[in-house]
């Protein structure tokens, strides 16, 4: 991945080969915790937490994994973050957006995991500006934990208006 | 009684499996708890009179949620009682979606196969706007038991 690349404010700042600065994430169970109580919420009538691995403990513990693993959602929310803390304000949230990633190994409770991402392409169809970033977080040791990349429309004018463009 | 009914295993599975539909409403207040929980600084995500709250991608599971238990239990068997960890993750987003609006979705099994020696199940969610699809969510799981190696991956 290229040098971190200056925040820009518009799309015409963007150039192909820009790096977005680097984010570390220390993986720890409160995290995983807040963001399971976001996705799966603690209601009675919810039954996505009890059997879930990323949240229910012993049942993670007591499966082949060993232990509890990060929710892939989250993973990819947390490169969706990466992308809006460099992309130019309103981008990404306002529609027209594409986000493909894969989990080659899984992440858990202590990992330290490193977010990078490039601009590989911009584009204007349509009335709509879009970039394209390759998106990559590794653990410690190295592996890749999520790859893919994530494609933005960005608005114009540097600001999310009712248009959502 | 639920452990008399078949398992939801890869044989069981079937391509084209699908939930009744659901209809959730995109709130503001999902949105924030989203940045809470992410510590997503994002200014879009924060509520200012007179501009809209952004929608992230992964929203996409909650206005269009996976709901593959309730499938399971549509189909007449029981979720697996091991964890089916994610391979995959996509999501287009196909318009401009807005706080309070109301999208109906619908999952289904979209495929199944089989890559060294490993199951998977293909999910699929379709998230519609009256009957324009609005976005798609495609998730893939490793629906086998895993493997004594698979503990130190």
């Amino acid at each position: 991945m290229s040098t971190a690349a200056a925040s820009p404010a518009r799309f015409e700042d963007i150039r192909v080969g820009d790096g977005l600065p680097r984010q570390t994430w220390t993986v720890a169970k409160e995290d995983i915790e807040a963001f399971g109580d976001f996705l799966y919420p603690a209601t009675a009538q919810n039954p996505e937490r009890r059997g879930n691995p990323h949240i229910d403990e012993e049942y993670a513990r007591q499966s082949i994994y060993g232990g509890l693993f990060v929710d892939g959602n989250q993973t990819v929310a947390l490169l969706c973050r990466m992308a809006t803390d460099w992309l130019p304000p309103g981008s990404l949230v306002c529609g027209f957006s594409e986000v493909d990633v894969k989990f080659p190994n899984p992440v858990r409770v202590a990992d330290v995991i490193a977010f990078s991402g490039e601009v590989s392409a911009k584009t204007t169809e349509g009335g709509r500006d879009r970039v394209r970033l390759e998106v990559l977080a590794q653990n410690q040791a190295g592996k890749a934990v999520a790859v893919g990349a994530i494609s933005a429309c960005v608005p114009r004018g540097g600001e999310m208006n009712n248009q959502g463009v | 009684m639920s452990e008399h009914l078949p398992v939801y295993d890869w044989e069981y599975a079937t391509a084209g499996d699908e939930a009744s539909p659901v209809t959730v409403e995109i709130t503001a207040d999902k949105i924030l708890k989203y940045a809470a929980a992410l510590r997503d600084a994002n200014p879009a995500l924060k509520a200012m009179p007179g501009r809209p709250l952004g929608v992230p991608p992964i929203m996409v599971r909650v206005y269009a949620p996976l709901r593959r238990r309730e499938l399971v239990a549509e189909k007449g068997a029981r979720y697996p009682d091991h964890p089916t960890p994610a391979v995959h993750w996509r999501c287009q987003v196909l318009d401009e979606l807005h706080v309070g609006e109301r999208l109906t979705s619908v999952t289904r099994v979209s495929d199944k196969y089989v890559r060294n020696g490993r199951h998977f199940l293909a999910w699929q969610v379709e998230a519609r706007r009256g009957a324009d699809v609005v976005a798609r969510f495609e998730y893939v799981n490793l629906w086998d038991r895993g493997r004594p190696e698979d503990r130190n991956r």
